[in-house]
């Protein structure tokens, strides 16, 4: 197993999870709306008939921000609380999904299917949840490593007259955050999986063996994040390239920039799919064997008299053909 | 040494308060200041020394003096300085370690009375016991009207830790109102003054100075190996080995004040504004034409400018000469030559951006950060801005204590022409890991006009613009009106009396006020006089008061005109209409050929401020006529009525903006169409950010 294979075939899952693509894009659209349409009520409704509307669309004029100030002051109550809403229910839906398209996943690309996607949500609920409690304290933990640099080049140079070692410990500082940040998620990620896959009860538990884990195969691991980092920023700067140029004011070129967004999205949404099926892939290949093949347990047959084929046992239900298509 | 250089120094001192037997002066010297400074880079201290010649040009008899003593602001946390601005100002902060005072150890009339044991300290603003920034001392004998005084002063000033423009960080010096000054007397007709005082006022947290011309020459010692720059002409440098140090002396005549500034690692450039190259004889032609004026009176004079530049910002020295260079030309043709031979440039080091932004005569300091990118103008800004100030209050010299919007805000006014018409607008600064992505993310670059507007929107009625500089609400305030919202303001009469007659205006201003202190009537009066009309409305408003301009479109409808139900009297006979008539009737008309249903528009504007203003309203019909009507706002509101065979499609107060003080541009307009596509394109967009941030937070969970 290499990063370069576990990416591949992360994204290949990702390929074929097309619903569950779909539903994930689909329920944080709606939650972005919680913010996003009042936050668009809040700008327009002082523009409604007026002509500023013209000049705005052709091209924005900071000057209107002004207009907005005395309006958005009073409206800045309603929306946090939106915003607050919002940020609640995707860190839910986060679990949920998680949980669910983790299961799925683990199962090995069967037919999507909304019990199998409810019950691995169920199952691992609480405790991805309280994983992604124990999660915010590394990231806490990951930000203050961060500002390690700028802090000890403060205490070294922040008396002194010259600038540049701040600045290129600021540089360096956030390059470190990223990093450190990306770590954690990853290390979440194989928390998650050890949690889903691993049959693991405890979060703690599951979240220090993935420190161990990541840390044992830094170089695979961690390089599919940054393939993926590198994937997604690629996109991000080919995509701002394109919307500036776009210029939209025609009918036309706003309906094509908003699809544009939208496979944007629909890409970061299959990223994460990716993601954790990368992991999955990484897990199984490193981890001690843990799917062992299910042995049942082994019961005395009741022996009663009478003719043996009234004791006969049921018909087996047959199996999907090698083939027959997975469509979640 | 002393015997030989007494001679010189009495001729230097009969040189000062004796124009008469020198070419001509440029302003007649009131204070002038022969000194001496030596600088113990150990301690921080200029062991000092300076001897005013104080005329009394004024009909009044002057039996006592007032001094600054700008340095003791600085002293502790009592002083009105502290306590006003709690140890911060301009996002500097005060160390509170190192302190800043200057005592005056000696203060004799030269041959006469020694004065020192009857110094005291005053508190004419706030009667704060404890702020030593005012010296008072009675004169034995009083100083007649048209007499000349001389006065011996010895002193002692601790550079604080750098902090409100002055001080020391590492080897870097900023020596800014670091010497007695004597206050501006002020006889009865001069600005305000009903009766001959001093105007002298304590140092204030959102104050600046206010000082007499006078002729300059300083002779400063500092260890051998620190570069100096200062205020003026460099006549001498004298190296004494024996105590390993190095006497400057500079001059310069005909200013109000003086700095200076000295590290050894400066990186000390220097390069000559050349008027012949950089102005060409069409820009020459075109002041002369705008401003009726002679070719001579047109062309500017060479300048040599020094900057003192910090190693680490080398790269930039370029952007420094262009943006000085800018500023000697752009205000030059605008405002009249600037009229002395040097400019230096100071660019702090990290950690000494206290001392940054701000003048002094011929000397400016500036400031940048470490790789600074080019699209972000913030150097340019500044260098523009403080040159500027050469303008508007070193050749001008207002009284920044109590009218700071006559230097301020002429200066924001002016700095955002001279930066838009040379640099553009600015980039905002926005970095990812160091690289400037505010382009990347379509962040619109924003011009001079822009941000003053922006900025003024704030906070567009907490004060009048003109009030003394600690008597406005906060910080804030003061900075909002001395700046962005006379900036506004200044636009706002430009665009009423023509971009050509405010031209002539400030430069009117500019040259029958140089070398002088006007107030803000006079301002006015150029104004009404040059322009032609009255504008004392508009100052009362908004300078002497603080009124809010705001315009609204409050209705707009245009309803059919039909036939009418109901008894009329026709040739005589008394008719009933029944509605049903008029249903068929106006059907039948309808479908008659060419016919055209005939709209009555009411249209109905509010003023929602206080603020009254004559405005135009523009209404637009559908079938593309026009029509204009005047308002002259005193009512509420007012209604205007059309029948046309049109209807209303658009409607607009002040079509052409010229009411940029106006609060609010986004009611001043109706249009019948719902701006569909703008909802559809932020729709989209604010969607779309929203997603990433949720999938962002989604990522992290």
């Amino acid at each position: 197993m290499t990063a370069s294979l576990a990416f591949r075939r992360g994204w290949s899952a990702a390929s074929r999870s097309k619903l569950a693509l779909l539903l994930m894009w689909f329920t944080y659209a709606l939650i972005a709306k919680i913010v996003a349409v009042p936050a668009i009520v809040v700008l327009l409704d002082p523009l409604a008939h007026s002509r500023m509307s013209g000049r705005l669309l052709a091209q924005f004029d900071v000057g209107w921000l002004g207009d907005l100030f005395d309006s958005a002051s009073t409206a800045a109550g309603a929306l946090s609380g939106a915003a607050a809403l919002a940020a609640v229910l995707t860190w839910l839906v986060a679990v949920l999904f998680a949980c669910g398209i983790l299961t799925m996943l683990d199962e090995h690309w069967e037919r999507f299917s909304f019990t199998l996607f409810c019950s691995g949500a169920g199952e691992h609920f609480w405790r991805i949840l309280r994983l992604s409690l124990f999660g915010l304290v590394c990231y806490g933990l990951a930000w203050g490593l961060g500002r390690l640099p700028s802090i000890l080049a403060k205490k070294i140079y922040g008396e002194g007259m010259v600038a540049w070692p701040l600045g290129v410990a600021g540089i360096a500082g956030s390059v470190l955050t990223v990093l450190l940040l990306g770590w954690v998620a990853t290390v979440l990620d194989y928390a998650k999986v050890r949690l889903v896959s691993g049959r693991t009860r405890g979060a703690f538990k599951a979240l220090l063996r993935s420190f161990v884990f990541v840390f044992r195969h830094f170089s695979i691991t961690m390089g599919v994040w940054l393939m993926n980092a590198l994937l997604f920023a690629l996109l991000g700067v080919v995509y701002l390239l394109v919307s500036n140029v776009m210029q939209p004011s025609a009918t036309v070129t706003i309906l094509l920039l908003l699809v544009v967004q939208q496979v944007f999205i629909l890409f970061r949404t299959a990223q994460r799919i990716a993601a954790w099926a990368s992991a999955l892939e990484i897990y199984d290949a490193f981890w001690p064997p843990h799917h062992l093949p299910f042995e049942p347990e082994l019961v005395p047959a009741l022996v009663v008299d009478g003719p043996q084929e009234l004791t006969a046992g049921a018909e087996a239900t047959p199996e999907p053909q090698d083939g027959e298509g997975s469509d979640f | 040494m002393k015997k030989t250089r007494r001679p010189a120094r009495t001729c230097a001192l009969l040189a000062l308060f004796l124009p008469a037997m020198l070419p001509a002066q440029m302003a007649k010297p009131i204070a002038s200041y022969d000194l001496q400074a030596a600088l113990d880079v150990k301690a921080h201290i200029i062991h000092g020394s300076e001897t005013l010649v104080w005329l009394n040009d004024s009909p009044d008899t002057v039996t006592s003096l007032r001094f600054h003593l700008y340095m003791n602001a600085f002293k502790n946390e009592k002083s009105t300085f502290m306590r006003e601005s709690g140890g911060r100002l301009r996002g500097d902060y005060s160390s509170k370690k190192d302190w800043g005072w200057i005592d005056v150890k000696s203060l004799r009339v030269n041959g006469g009375a020694d004065l020192t044991n009857s110094i005291r300290f005053i508190q004419p603003d706030d009667a704060n016991r404890d702020d030593q920034t005012v010296i008072e001392v009675s004169l034995p004998a009083a100083v007649k009207p048209g007499a000349a005084l001389t006065l011996k002063i010895g002193f002692d000033t601790k550079l604080p830790e750098v902090f409100a423009r002055t001080g020391y960080h590492g080897t870097f010096y900023l020596a800014g109102q670091w010497f007695p000054k004597i206050g501006v007397w002020e006889t009865a007709g001069f600005r305000y003054s009903q009766k001959g005082a001093w105007n002298c006022h304590q140092f204030h947290a959102n104050s600046e100075f206010f000082a007499n011309f006078g002729n300059y020459r300083a002779e400063i010692t500092l260890p051998s190996g620190y570069k100096i720059g200062a205020t003026g002409e460099l006549v001498s440098k004298r190296d004494d080995a024996a105590s390993k140090t190095t006497t400057w002396t500079f001059q310069q005549d005909s200013v109000i004040d003086f700095a200076w500034t000295a590290q050894p690692t400066y990186l000390k450039l220097e390069r000559t504004f050349v008027a012949a190259q950089e102005t060409t004889r069409a820009e020459i032609a075109k002041a002369v034409k705008l401003f009726g004026i002679s070719s001579e009176d047109a062309r500017l004079s060479d300048v040599k400018i020094t900057l003192m530049l910090q190693p680490e910002h080398s790269e930039q020295a370029e952007r420094y000469f262009r943006a000085a260079i800018a500023g000697i030309k752009g205000f030059g043709l605008r405002y009249g030559r600037y009229p002395y031979k040097t400019l230096t440039l100071v660019d702090p080091p990290y950690g000494g951006m206290g001392a940054a932004g701000m003048e002094y005569p011929t000397f400016i300091t500036c400031g940048t950060s470490w790789r600074l990118p080019k699209d972000v103008l913030e150097l340019e800004e500044v260098t523009v801005h403080e040159f500027g100030h050469q303008f508007w209050m070193q050749l001008v010299a207002t009284n920044e204590f109590e009218e700071s919007w006559m230097d301020e805000g002429f200066n924001t006014y002016s700095t955002t022409k001279i930066v838009e018409e040379n640099f553009g607008a600015t980039a905002i600064p926005l970095r990812l890991f160091g690289v400037e992505v505010a382009s990347l993310f379509g962040v619109p670059k924003l011009s001079g006009d822009a941000q003053n507007r922006f900025e003024y929107q704030m906070l567009p009625v907490s004060d009048p613009i003109l009030r003394n500089a600690w008597d406005y609400a906060d910080m804030m305030s003061y900075g909002i009106n001395s700046y962005p919202k006379t900036g506004v303001f200044l636009l706002t009469l430009e665009k009423l009396m023509g971009e050509d007659t405010m031209a002539r205006v400030m430069r009117t201003y500019q040259q029958r006020f140089r070398f002088h202190h006007p107030d803000s009537n006079d301002f006015l009066k150029v104004v009404n006089e040059v322009s032609g009309r009255d504008f004392t409305s508009l100052f009362d408003q908004f300078v002497f008061h603080a009124r809010k301009l705001d315009y609204k479109v409050d209705d707009v409808e245009s309803h059919p005109i039909g036939t009418s139900a109901g008894v009329f009297d026709l040739g005589g006979k008394r008719r009933t209409v029944t509605v049903e008539e008029v249903e068929k009737s106006d059907e039948k008309a309808s479908k008659a050929k060419g016919h055209k249903d005939l709209y009555e528009t009411t249209v109905r504007v509010r003023r929602e401020g206080d603020a009254v203003l004559p405005v135009e309203v523009w209404i637009h019909f559908d079938d593309g006529s026009l029509e204009k009507r005047q308002w002259d706002g005193v009512d509420r509101w007012a209604r205007f009525k059309f029948q046309k065979t049109a209807k209303a499609d658009w409607v607009e107060l002040d079509l052409y903006k010229r009411h940029v003080l106006d609060v609010n541009w986004t009611n001043d307009s109706w249009q019948s169409q719902y701006p569909a596509k703008l909802a559809v394109k932020w729709g989209g967009q604010l969607a779309f950010w929203m997603q990433n941030l949720v999938l962002l937070l989604s990522a992290l969970v």
